[in-house]
Parts: C-alpha cells; sequence; structure tokens
C-alpha cells in the first residue's frame, strides 16, 4: 500500500456533486430498512453503549466511505483514464460506494448519533494510465475489506455487526473485480499471510493508511483513543492460520464456561 | 498443541456441556437441520428462531464446517475431473486449496473446543455423486451457488457466535468466500459484485443455507 501511494500527491479541491446524494438515496432506502429495529431496540438499553462504541466505529467507516465515494467519482469524471470494462466497473462501485455512504448515515442518525459528513478535500492520487488507476483502486478496496473486518469484533449489536459484514462483503466484491482487471486470474486474490484468511487491519493501521489520501479518519468524539488499537481479529490472526486454532478454541470454551456461569 | 491446566479444565467442561447439548437438544436441533431431515418448509422463521437460541458456537461452526467439507469435496473432484480449462483451472484449484484449509482450521478449532471426533461434520456426509463434473460450465454453475452459500451462511452466522476470536476468525474466512464469489462470477461473465440495488453481501439463515446445501448431502 505504502508503496502504491508514495506518488499520490497532487491536490484536489473538486467541489461535491449532488448526483451522489440522489443516487444514494434512490438505492439506500431498502437496505436502510433493515436497521431500523436495531436503532429502536438501541434507544432503550443499548443507547449508551451505541453512543460510546457502535456509532464510533460506524462513523470510522462512514469516514472511509465518503473517501471511496468521491474516490470512484473522481477517477470515474471528467477526466477519467478509465475506458470499457474498467470504467464500467468503476462507476458500478462506485455508486455501490455511495449507498454504503447513504446506509451508515440514515443508520447512524436513526440511531440518535451524527453522522460524518465528507470531507471538502482529499488527496487524491493521480495517475498515468487504467492500469495505475486500477491498481490503486485495488488497494484501496483491499484496506476497506481489511478495515471492516478488524472492526467487526468491536461491534456490539447484532443488527449493526450483521450489515457490517456485508458492507465488508461488498468491499471483497469490489476489490475482486478492481484486481481481476487490473493482474487477470492470476492475480485475483491479495497474498494474505494465509492464502485462506483475510487478514484484519486495525483502526489505528487503517487510520494511518488513509492519512496519505488526506482522509482524517480515527474515532470522533466517541472514546476514539480506546478502540483505535483494538482488533481482535489482528491478535488471533497475528500468527497465521492453524496457529490461531488453539486461542480460538480456548476462545470458545471461555465463552460458553462464562455464559453456564451466568445460567447457574 | 499445549495448554495450561485452567484452559484444559475449561476444554474439558465444554467437552461436557457440548455432549449433554447432543443428547438433549440435538434431536430437534442442529444435528436435524445437518441431516436434512427437519422441514423448515411449514415455518422456517420460527423453526429457525427456536433452534438458533439453542445453538452453541460449536454447534454453529461445526455447521459451517460441513459446508466446507461440501465445497473442499466439490473442487477437488471438479480439479481431478479433466474438463477444466485453462480459463479456471488456476482460480477453482485455489478455491480447492482454501476450503481444504477451512475444513482443517474449523476441525482443529472444534476439537480444541472440546468436540468429539464423531460430532464432527465429516466429508462422509457429502454426496459426491450429485455434482455435475460433465462441463467446465455445469462446474461453474455450481461453483458459484456454493460461493454465495458461503458468503450468506457465514454472513448469517456472524451475530450468532459468542465468541469475539470466532467472529474474527468467521469474518476472515467469510471475505475468502466473498472473494471467491466475486471471481467465479467473474468467469461466469457477470460483474464480480452483486446486489446492484443495496450494494450488501447476502446473508443466509441455517435453514436456508440447508435448503441449498440439501441435494449434495447424503440423507
Amino acid at each position: 500500500m505504502n508503496q502504491e501511494t508514495t506518488n499520490y500527491l497532487r491536490m484536489f479541491a473538486t467541489s461535491r456533486r449532488q448526483f451522489l446524494k440522489a443516487s444514494a438515496i434512490a438505492g439506500g432506502m431498502t437496505a436502510t430498512a433493515a436497521f431500523a429495529p436495531a436503532a429502536v431496540a438501541g434507544f432503550s438499553l443499548g443507547r449508551a453503549s451505541a453512543q460510546e462504541g457502535d456509532l464510533g466505529i460506524l462513523n470510522f467507516a462512514l469516514t472511509l466511505e465518503h473517501f471511496e465515494s468521491r474516490l470512484y467519482e473522481v477517477l470515474t469524471g471528467d477526466d477519467t483514464l478509465l475506458s470499457g470494462q474498467a470504467l464500467e466497473y468503476g462507476q458500478y462501485y462506485g455508486s455501490q460506494e455511495a449507498m454504503h455512504v447513504s446506509l451508515l448515515t440514515d443508520a447512524i442518525s436513526a440511531a440518535g448519533g451524527d453522522p460524518v459528513v465528507a470531507q471538502d478535500e482529499y488527496i487524491f492520487p493521480t495517475h498515468a494510465n487504467q492500469q495505475e488507476v486500477l491498481e490503486g483502486l485495488a488497494a484501496v478496496e483491499d484496506v476497506g475489506a481489511s478495515a471492516y473486518l478488524g472492526a467487526a469484533p468491536l461491534i456490539m449489536e447484532p443488527d449493526y455487526l450483521t450489515v457490517a459484514i456485508q458492507i465488508h462483503s461488498s468491499e471483497a466484491y469490489h476489490a475482486t473485480g478492481i484486481r481481476l482487471l487490473a493482474f487477470g486470474t492470476e492475480g485475483a486474490f491479495p497474498e494474505f499471510k494465509d492464502p485462506a484468511f483475510a487478514d484484519p487491519r486495525t483502526v489505528a493501521e487503517v487510520t494511518e493508511i488513509v492519512a496519505e489520501f488526506g482522509v482524517m479518519a480515527g474515532m470522533p468524539d466517541t472514546g476514539a483513543g480506546g478502540l483505535a488499537t483494538k482488533s481482535r481479529g489482528a491478535n488471533v490472526f497475528g500468527v497465521a492460520g492453524l496457529g490461531a486454532v488453539a486461542a480460538a478454541g480456548v476462545g470458545i470454551a471461555r465463552s460458553r464456561a462464562a455464559r453456564e456461569a451466568r445460567q447457574s | 498443541m499445549t495448554y495450561t491446566q485452567n484452559q484444559a479444565d475449561t476444554i474439558e467442561q465444554a467437552g461436557h456441556t457440548r455432549r449433554t447439548f447432543i443428547k438433549g437438544a440435538a434431536a430437534t436441533g442442529l444435528m436435524a437441520i445437518v441431516a436434512g431431515s427437519a422441514s423448515p418448509s411449514a415455518d422456517a422463521a420460527s423453526f429457525a428462531k427456536a433452534n438458533l437460541q439453542d445453538l452453541t458456537d460449536a454447534d454453529i461452526l461445526n455447521f459451517a464446517l460441513l459446508l466446507e467439507h461440501l465445497e473442499a469435496e466439490f473442487y477437488k473432484g471438479a480439479v481431478d475431473s479433466g474438463v477444466l480449462t485453462d480459463y479456471s483451472v488456476g482460480i477453482i484449484t485455489t478455491l480447492r486449496d482454501n476450503e481444504i484449509t477451512h475444513v482443517e482450521f474449523l476441525t482443529t478449532a472444534l476439537m480444541a473446543a472440546g468436540m468429539a471426533e464423531e460430532d464432527l461434520s465429516s466429508a462422509d456426509m457429502i454426496n459426491t455423486d450429485a455434482f455435475d463434473y460433465s462441463s467446465e460450465a455445469a462446474i461453474l454453475e455450481v461453483s458459484e451457488v456454493l460461493e454465495e452459500t458461503g458468503v450468506g451462511a457465514y454472513t448469517g452466522a456472524a451475530a450468532l457466535l459468542d465468541s469475539k476470536d470466532f467472529l474474527a476468525a468467521a469474518g476472515s474466512i467469510e471475505q475468502i468466500e466473498a472473494r471467491h464469489h466475486g471471481a467465479i462470477r467473474f468467469l461466469n461473465d457477470k460483474n464480480p459484485s452483486p446486489d446492484a440495488e443495496n450494494a450488501l453481501g447476502i446473508v443466509l439463515t441455517i435453514p436456508e443455507v440447508q435448503e441449498r446445501a440439501k441435494p449434495f448431502l447424503n440423507s
């Protein structure tokens, strides 16, 4: 990632386009309905913890989605270097990122939170040709997937967790599509520590990476510092693959023992 | 693999709980679902709701293990079938290797959690005669269904898991299944990313997964 972003240094200050919002609303409404029960339930018992934890995580995700959405908008805009299937994928994935923005914004609002808005400016990469654009997008999508994977175990509310995993899938689909165009079938999948297990990234790791794009991530006004370095996923898979099994197995046993203790 | 005495005690306790569960709730619970003998058709939602609350993490992951066996067995046969061309053999071989690793991971993890070997989902439960290896297109068609099912199954299971460690593992595997699904869709001349309406990956309940897996399971 770092190598691939070192030459991304030109500043863009394009004004935001309203179509993003419009198309997002059209597409996002159905999906947003899935959030309603969680948001309502969150008002009684879960609201306090949602304010401290889940909403902060959702806002962190929204921060990334705003950036991704704008990145696609710029890279498929008037000066696009993409054509044919690459342009088609770019436009489609950009519209899907806008749906994620709309979904998360509505969900955070419905839970009584304060959704972050898009930044006025980002540091967008510059590219010489289509191949460079695709390689840059592949890196961004892979980071997005790893961010959701790292953050998911921190989410307390089950409905939020499910939707986070669903968006996580979407990012993985995007990454795969872009990678297939950029690297062909031989490069369809990233080089994870163990190819059968996707690597998560902590909030801190993601924050550092996206800072190169001028994205001011982190966990705004919700106890950011505490969550920034926590990722269960990173702990479990810090040792690649099967080496983590013992810890995970003990984790199951421990959680069951705890449940039995509560019940008796 | 070595444990402290406390860990060993906990695992032993979990194993005991597991056996108790099997004797008790299993008749109407997950094992029935796995065996395909339960009928979720009458009222799938209440069936799922009633039974899911009794499921332990180990039960859920044992169901995931069954799906991984299904995928692994299918891809092993696909790679050996001789009908795959350069168009798909690289991807299918990678998928096979990943699914075999998932089988090994879940098997080892469930045994570490105290599940008895005879309770583990096994490759013997897969009806390999049901696999259609008549053409590359047929293989890719089944692959797409299996991978989508894997994505939906892990996504649906995530919120049911108590252990955050296993949630992290399930999420990690889920992303791999999504990448597989995307790559297979690409080979089937579809955009790797489905759901143009909502941009969300699929979620499946256990009965829904069972319904999809049923044709490939021994009765």
